[in-house]
C-alpha cells in the first residue's frame, strides 16, 4: 500500500466524521485544555522569572546574611572592579499610626521594613507616587510606604507614623517593587527608610532580627555567562563567607520557582487524570464507530486490503480526530492561561505571563493525540478480528485473536500511561506510582462493575420494584454490550479527580493542624523588650488571656559536633552529596524532608550531649523576648554553615520551612508564651 | 493442465447448540481456467459457504482449496488478502459497495491496492463499460439497485481478476434489471476470459453456465453441463441475451 493510497483512504474514511469529531472534541478538549493551562502557566511563570531575573533580584548579584556585609569588601580583588553596591537592611517591625482622640494609642500594623543605603533598584522599576526617585523622597525623617499601609492605618501622604520609636513623615507611596513578587508570602506592607532614618530608630539593637543584603551591579559589558565564576571569586574574598549566601540573577526567586514546579507536577497529574477520563470516552466512541464500520472493513478485506493495512488506516483516522480535539483543547488552554491573571489578579502576576509557550502547547497536542490513540488501541485491535466472510454472512464468527494481541495492547496502554505520567511529573518514580494507582483504581472499579452486572443478572427481573422502565433500566446494566465496566471506570476516575483534589487539600490542612502541639499558644509575640514586658502582660491579662509565658531568646550557632567543626561536616556532606546523588537528588531530598538544615540540626542537638557538641559562637541574643513555636522564621539557619552545604536549602529555610536549630517541638512547648 | 480452482474433500463444520453442524461435507470439485460454473441449491445447502471457502474468506474444517495448484488454507489473513487482491473479484447479492466512497472511488479502490499507474483511466473505462460514465461522482445511496450492481461489476472486473465469484448477483434486482446486469456480467467475462463461479437460485441464470453444480445438504448432488440442460425455460431467450452482451459489452441495461 503506497503512502498516497493510505492518505487517500484516510481522507475518504474521514467523510461523515463530523459527529465523531464533536464527540472527540468533547472528550479530549477539556483534559488537553487543563494540561496546556497548567504546563503553560508553569512554563510561563518560570520563563517570566528568568527573563525578568535581573529585575526580580534588582541587581546582578546579591550577598545576603544575618550579619552586616563587610563594608570593606574588596570587590576589585574579586575581579569585579567598577561594581556598584547598595546596602540593604530588611526586617519585620511594627508601624504605629498617630494617637487617636482621647489619648488612645493609634492603630498598628506589621510592616516589612527595607532600609536603603545607595541606589535602588539597579534593574527594574520602582513605581512611586509622587513619581520621583526614591533617594529624593527618603530623608532622615521621612518614610515611603506601601499603599495598603495607608489604607490599613487610615493615613494619607504627609501624615506621620512611628517606626522603632521614631516619627517619620510619609513622603511617598510605593505601588510596586521589582524584587517583590505578588505570589510570594509577605508579612505586611512595605516601608522604606534611609540609613540615616534607621539610625534614628531603636530597631538596630542587640538581638534584632535584621537581614543584611548587598546589591551589586556589575560593570556594563560584563558577560552574563561569567556570573557563576564572579560568584565564586566573591565567595573567595568574602570574610566568613559561610555566614552569607550569594545569589545571582540567574538563580532569582528559587523558592518561588520550586513552589511553581511542585504545583505544576501536582496539577499536571490531575489534568492528566482528567484527560484519561476523556480517553475512556474516546475508546467508547471508537468502539461504537467501528461497530458501524464492520461491513466496510469486511469489504476492504474482501477486496484484498490486508489487516495490517486496515489497522493503520483506522489508527490514523483516530489520530486525526485526536489531533482535531487536541487542537481545540490547546486553544481553550491558551485562552484559560490568558484569562487566569485577570480572574486571580492577586495570585498570578500578569506581568510574568508569557502566553506563547510552544512546549506546553506541544505537550497538550502529544498527550491529547497519545491518549486518543492509546485508549483506542483495544477497540481498534478488533479490526483484526473482523471476518471477511461477513460480506456473505453477517453472523460469521470473528477471526480468532492472536495469542498475545490482548496482552500486548494492554501492555502498550500501561506503558503509554506511564510515559505520559512521567512526562507530566518529570519523575519516573512519580510516574510509576501514578500508573500503579491508575491501574489499581481501574481494576477495583472494573471489579465493582463486574460484580454489579453479575448481581443484576441474578436478580429476578419480574420482582424488581417500580414500573417497566425501572425493570428494563436495571436489566440493561447486565445486557450484552452494555459498556457497564467502561462507564463505571470513567465515572469512578472522574469522581477520583474531584475527590483527589479535595483529599489533598484536606490532608495538607490536617498535616498543618497536627504539626501544632495541642498546648501550642493561640498567639505569640516576638521582639518584646524587657522593659516592655510588664505592660504587654497587663494588656494581655486585661483581654482575658491565660497561661501567659515569656522566655528569653538566645540565638546560637552550632560550632563543633564530636570534635568536628560544622564547616568540616558540611564540606564532607557536600562531597558525599556530589559523589552519590548529584544536584537534582539533593534538591529532592531536602524538599521532601522539609529542609535539611532543620533535620540535621535537630538530630545533632537531640541525639548527643550538648556539652560535647556545641559552643555558642554567634553573638546574638535577645533578652525578655518571646519565641515563636516551630515553623517560625529561623534566625540562624540562613547563615548556618550546614545550610551553606546546599544553597537551595537555605532558601527553603528562608521561606519559613526551617525550624530554629533546636528540637522544635520541645522548644515550642517549653518556650512559647501561651495566651 | 492445472485447474484454476480445485476443491479436495472440502468440509466445513460450524458449532451449533453444543454440537457441530456440517455445512459442507467432503466436496470435490475442479474448475478450469475460463470456465463458467453455476452453483445451485436450496437455501442452507452450503452454496455461499462453498464460495467463501474458494475465496479464502472462510477456512475449511478439513480438506483443501487450491488456486492455480497452490493450497490456500495455510496462508495467513494477510496472505489470503493478497491472493484476493491479485486473483479474485467479487459480486454480491447486496452489492457491498463502500457507502462513503463515490462510484468512481469504489471502482478505483482495488486498482489503487494493486498500485497501478493507470488506475484512474481504467476505473473510468470500467464505469463506461457498465454504462455509468456520468455517474462516477455519485455515492451509492444516490444510485438505484441496478446501478449499484453495475458499479460492483465494474469494481470486480477492473483489476482483471483471473477468477470472479458472484453470489446471487441478480437476487436483489427485478427481472428486467437483473437480466441487464447478467448481460453485462457474462459479456465482461467473455471479454476478459475470466473464470466465473456464480451462485444462484435461478435455473435460467444457471443455464448460461458451462456447468451447473447442484448442492444439497453440503454435498454435490449432481453436475450438468450446458449440453445436458434441456428443461430450462427460455433457454433460447437467454442465449440471445448472452450473444448480445458479447457483441456489445458496454451496452446500457
Amino acid at each position: 500500500m503506497t503512502a498516497r493510497f493510505f492518505f487517500n483512504s484516510l481522507a475518504r474514511e474521514s467523510r461523515g466524521a463530523r459527529g465523531r469529531l464533536i464527540f472527540f472534541m468533547a472528550c479530549l478538549s477539556v483534559g488537553v485544555a487543563a494540561v496546556v493551562a497548567v504546563a503553560g502557566m508553569s512554563a510561563s511563570l518560570d520563563e517570566g522569572i528568568r527573563v525578568e531575573a535581573r529585575q526580580l533580584l534588582a541587581a546582578d548579584l546579591a550577598i545576603e546574611g544575618r550579619r552586616p556585609i563587610p563594608r570593606d569588601l574588596d570587590l576589585a580583588a574579586a575581579g569585579l572592579a567598577g561594581t556598584k553596591r547598595t546596602d540593604v537592611q530588611e526586617m519585620v517591625t511594627v508601624a504605629l499610626g498617630p494617637p487617636r482622640a482621647g489619648g488612645q494609642p493609634g492603630s498598628s500594623q506589621l510592616v516589612e521594613l527595607k532600609v536603603l543605603d545607595g541606589d535602588y533598584p539597579f534593574y527594574g522599576t520602582l513605581d512611586l507616587r509622587p513619581q520621583r526617585p526614591l533617594r529624593e523622597l527618603l530623608a532622615p525623617d521621612t518614610v515611603v510606604v506601601g499603599s495598603e499601609l495607608l489604607a490599613t492605618l487610615h493615613l494619607k501622604q504627609g501624615d506621620v507614623l512611628r517606626i522603632g520609636g521614631a516619627p517619620f513623615r510619609i513622603a511617598g507611596v510605593v505601588l510596586s517593587e521589582p524584587d517583590r513578587v505578588s505570589v510570594s508570602m509577605t508579612l505586611g506592607p512595605r516601608a522604606f527608610l534611609s540609613a540615616p532614618g534607621m539610625a534614628r530608630t531603636s530597631l538596630n539593637a542587640r538581638g534584632s532580627r535584621i537581614g543584611h543584603k548587598a546589591l551589586l551591579k556589575l560593570p556594563d559589558g560584563f558577560p552574563g555567562e561569567s556570573i557563576a565564576s564572579a560568584k565564586e571569586r566573591l565567595e573567595a574574598v568574602l570574610q566568613d563567607s559561610s555566614y552569607y549566601r550569594i545569589e545571582t540573577f540567574k538563580e532569582a526567586q528559587p523558592a518561588l520557582r520550586r513552589s511553581i514546579d511542585r504545583v505544576d507536577r501536582f496539577l499536571g497529574l490531575v489534568a492528566l487524570l482528567s484527560l484519561f477520563v476523556g480517553g475512556i470516552g474516546v475508546a467508547q466512541s471508537v468502539r461504537a464507530w467501528l461497530a458501524s464500520r464492520l461491513d466496510a472493513i469486511a469489504i476492504l478485506k474482501c477486496l484484498g486490503m490486508r489487516p495490517r493495512e486496515i489497522l493503520p488506516l483506522y489508527l490514523g483516522q483516530t489520530a486525526l480526530l485526536g489531533l482535531a480535539g487536541s487542537t481545540v483543547g490547546i486553544v481553550l488552554g491558551a485562552a484559560l492561561q490568558l484569562a487566569l491573571p485577570s480572574l486571580f489578579p492577586d495570585l498570578i502576576p500578569a506581568e510574568l505571563i508569557r502566553p506563547w509557550q510552544p512546549t506546553a502547547l506541544l505537550r497538550g497536542l502529544v498527550l491529547g493525540v497519545g491518549v486518543a490513540v492509546m485508549f483506542s488501541l483495544p477497540s481498534l485491535a478488533a479490526v483484526l478480528r473482523v471476518p471477511p466472510a461477513r460480506v456473505l454472512r453477517r453472523d460469521a464468527e470473528p477471526l480468532p485473536s492472536h495469542r498475545w494481541a490482548s496482552a500486548l495492547t494492554m501492555l502498550a496502554l500501561g506503558v503509554g500511561i506511564w510515559v505520559m505520567a512521567s512526562l507530566q511529573s518529570r519523575s519516573m518514580d512519580l510516574g510509576s506510582r501514578f500508573t500503579g494507582g491508575v491501574i489499581l483504581v481501574t481494576a477495583a472499579l472494573s471489579g465493582a462493575a463486574l460484580l454489579a452486572s453479575w448481581l443484576v443478572r441474578r436478580l429476578p427481573r419480574e420482582s424488581l420494584p417500580g414500573r417497566v422502565w425501572m425493570r428494563h433500566g436495571v436489566a440493561a446494566i447486565a445486557r450484552p454490550g452494555a459498556s457497564t465496566v467502561s462507564a463505571i471506570v470513567a465515572l469512578g476516575l472522574g469522581v477520583l479527580v474531584v475527590l483527589g483534589m479535595s483529599l489533598v487539600e484536606r490532608r495538607l490542612s490536617t498535616q498543618l493542624a497536627t504539626a501544632i502541639p495541642k498546648n501550642a499558644p493561640s498567639a505569640f509575640l516576638i521582639d518584646v523588650q524587657p522593659d516592655q514586658w510588664p505592660g504587654v502582660r497587663r494588656i494581655l491579662e486585661e483581654q482575658g488571656a491565660t497561661q501567659i509565658d515569656s522566655v528569653p531568646v538566645i540565638m546560637a550557632r552550632l560550632a563543633v559536633i564530636d570534635g568536628q567543626s560544622v564547616e568540616q561536616l558540611a564540606a564532607a556532606a557536600e562531597a558525599r552529596r556530589k559523589r552519590r546523588e548529584g544536584e537534582a537528588r539533593c534538591i529532592r531530598t531536602r524538599t521532601a524532608t522539609g529542609g535539611m538544615t532543620a533535620t540535621a540540626a535537630t538530630r545533632a542537638t537531640t541525639s548527643r550531649k550538648p556539652s560535647r557538641k556545641t559552643a555558642g559562637r554567634g553573638p546574638t541574643g535577645t533578652a525578655g523576648g518571646a519565641v515563636a513555636p516551630a515553623g517560625g522564621l529561623s534566625p540562624a539557619s540562613s547563615a548556618s554553615p550546614i545550610s551553606r552545604s546546599c544553597p537551595r536549602t537555605t532558601r527553603s529555610s528562608k521561606a519559613g520551612c526551617g525550624p530554629i536549630p533546636a528540637s522544635p517541638r520541645s522548644a515550642s512547648r517549653r518556650n512559647s508564651p501561651k495566651i | 493442465m492445472i485447474p484454476r480452482i480445485e476443491l479436495v474433500a472440502l468440509t466445513r463444520r460450524l458449532p451449533s447448540g453444543g454440537r457441530d453442524l456440517t455445512i459442507l461435507d467432503h466436496v470435490d470439485l475442479s474448475i478450469a481456467a475460463g470456465e463458467f460454473v453455476a452453483i445451485l441449491g436450496p437455501s442452507g445447502s452450503g452454496k455461499s459457504t462453498l464460495l467463501a471457502l474458494m475465496a479464502g474468506l472462510d477456512r475449511p474444517s478439513s480438506g483443501e482449496v487450491k488456486i492455480d495448484g497452490e493450497p490456500i488454507q495455510s496462508l495467513s489473513e494477510d496472505g489470503l488478502a493478497l491472493l484476493r487482491r491479485h486473483k479474485l473479484g467479487f459480486v454480491f447479492q447486496s452489492f457491498q459497495l463502500l457507502g462513503n466512497l463515490t462510484a468512481r472511488e469504489n471502482v478505483l479502490l482495488p486498482l489503487e491496492l494493486l498500485g497501478l499507474d493507470d488506475a484512474l483511466t481504467r476505473a473510468d473505462e470500467m464505469l463506461a463499460a457498465v454504462g455509468l460514465q456520468d455517474r462516477g461522482h455519485h455515492y451509492p445511496s444516490q444510485l438505484s439497485g441496478g446501478e449499484q450492481q453495475r458499479v460492483a461489476l465494474a469494481r470486480a472486473f477492473a483489476p482483471r481478476p483471473a477468477i470472479l465469484l458472484a453470489d446471487e448477483p441478480t437476487g436483489n434486482l427485478d427481472g428486467a434489471t437483473g437480466r441487464k446486469v447478467l448481460e453485462i456480467l457474462t459479456g465482461l467475462r467473455q471479454r476478459e476470459g475470466t473464470t466465473l463461479v456464480l451462485v444462484t437460485h435461478d435455473p435460467a441464470v444457471a443455464a448460461l453456465a458451462d456447468r451447473s453444480i447442484h448442492v444439497r445438504d453440503g454435498r454435490i448432488e449432481s453436475v450438468e453441463t450446458a449440453e445436458t440442460v434441456e428443461n430450462v425455460e427460455n433457454v433460447e431467450n437467454t442465449e440471445h441475451v448472452e450473444r448480445e452482451a458479447v457483441s456489445s459489452p458496454s451496452g446500457t441495461p
